[in-house]
């Protein structure tokens, strides 16, 4: 039944559209045989086509372009003042520019953010533990130094490595409190320019040019908090001063 | 013959009349995109007439069929430079105004109660004394998408190109919408003891 009627109504919308094949003018002819109702309902459809044809209203004449013109001329009037500051005051471009300052400003936020830390020498803080997982490391960059510091416990064992990358040699100091921490070993892993270590009571000076990485060992005291300060200097300038704590 | 007949001929002229027709008027958009703007006048006495009769007979308000049709030509003419010029100038100037009949009309359904309503109901009962006042006065009565289409197609006597290019949907929908709201208008006639 409902097939029947999709194919009826297929088949009447084709034939008032005048889009109808001779196959379905068949088609619909013998669904409308076969049906009174659907011979009523289809004369009907075909009447009510024909009154709308019929119907239409007596167009009406009006005269408009004078005012049009007159509105068009203004407008152009307005356009061509507009033409010279266009590009000032089209919305999509002072859009495009305010993103592009929005943009421009955070941006230098950002690489703020991020560089200050490691640019300003003597000012930054580097961030970190003894108790940071293996390979965890604190970095310090500045013009062509590169500082890695990379701290970690194994047991009662606290490792600080130090991978250094500069120019011009840097002279590193890591000192602390020997009630705390008890030096187990302090030495150059890899060393491309002369090696020079100095070992004070709570103190360690070595000394870094080209690639470098020196490691400290420590073992832990006691389980109150305690802290290592490092300290590095380029030409008897100083370049930074930090304090690690051990959180345990 | 009127300058509506001579538009509504265009429609069924085939081969090169027609595309002399389509030519003509993207020659004179040209014109008018070359800072030759008075040659917009021509493309304005062409078509206010068949543009005006479609906002009458969406709206049946004479003012606001007036004053849609002033506004038709001015934003057409302030889009002339987004004009393609793979379309009929006529077809999309119809579109621009079909689109603002429908928002005309949804504008007034938000503000019902007020002066429009007065147009149609009131007139109802005088209309249904003759036939094709019955049938315009059901044809009022559709839905804003199925009234397009009635209007576009038996008044306006769009092709069905034209009538998909206008609405802007695919020629197989103007079809079933057209069909649909044949039904329709047979559902409010036959409601309205019409038959």
């Amino acid at each position: 039944m409902w097939f029947k009627q999709t194919e009826t109504k297929k088949l009447l919308k084709a034939k008032l559209s005048g889009n109808i094949s001779a196959e379905q003018e068949e088609k619909l002819q013998k669904i409308l045989d076969n049906s009174k109702e659907e011979q009523i309902r289809f004369e009907q459809m075909l009447e009510l086509d024909k009154q709308l044809k019929e119907s239409k209203p007596p167009d009406e004449t009006i005269n408009v372009s004078a005012n049009v013109m007159h509105k068009i001329r203004n407008s152009r009037t307005i356009r061509s003042n507009r033409n010279k500051l266009d590009p000032f005051i089209n919305p999509m471009i002072l859009r495009l520019a305010a993103v592009l300052v929005i943009g421009i400003f955070l941006g230098a936020i950002i690489t703020w953010m991020i560089t200050s830390e490691k640019l300003a020498p003597g000012t930054e803080t580097l961030v970190g533990s003894l108790t940071a997982p293996a390979n965890q490391e604190i970095s310090y960059l500045y013009q062509n130094n590169i500082i890695k510091v990379v701290p970690y416990q194994i047991e009662n064992l606290y490792y600080v490595n130090f991978i250094l990358n500069t120019r011009s040699e840097i002279q590193m100091d890591v000192s602390f409190q020997e009630n705390d921490l008890k030096l187990v070993k302090a030495n150059y892993i890899a060393s491309s320019a002369n090696e020079s270590i100095n070992l004070l009571t709570g103190s360690i000076s070595f000394a870094a040019a080209g690639n470098t990485s020196f490691q400290i060992i420590f073992k832990k005291l006691h389980g109150s908090p305690t802290g290592l300060n490092i300290t590095a200097q380029q030409a008897n300038a100083l370049l930074f001063t930090k304090k690690i704590a051990l959180e345990k | 013959m009127t300058e509506t007949e001579n538009i509504a001929d265009e429609h069924i002229l085939t081969g090169n009349q027609e595309k002399t027709i389509f030519e003509a008027d993207h020659i004179t958009v040209r014109h008018v995109l070359n800072e030759s703007v008075n040659a917009y006048e021509i493309l304005i006495n062409k078509y206010q007439v068949p543009i005006y009769n479609l906002f009458l007979r969406m709206l049946h308000n004479q003012e606001d069929a007036e004053e849609l049709t002033q506004e038709t030509f001015v934003k057409a003419y302030e889009a002339l430079p987004d004009f393609r010029f793979e379309y009929r100038f006529f077809s999309w100037l119809y579109r621009i105004a079909i689109n603002l009949a429908l928002n005309n009309l949804r504008k007034r359904k938000r503000f019902v109660g007020a002066e429009y309503l007065i147009n149609i109901p009131e007139e109802k009962d005088e209309k249904k004394t003759e036939n094709s006042e019955h049938l315009k006065w059901a044809v009022d009565q559709l839905k804003d998408i199925h009234k397009a289409v009635i209007v576009l197609k038996y008044y306006q006597q769009l092709s069905y190109q034209e009538m998909a290019f206008t609405l802007n949907i695919p020629e197989k929908k103007v079809r079933s919408r057209l069909y649909d709201a044949r039904i329709k208008l047979k559902a409010i006639l036959y409601n309205s003891n019409y038959y």
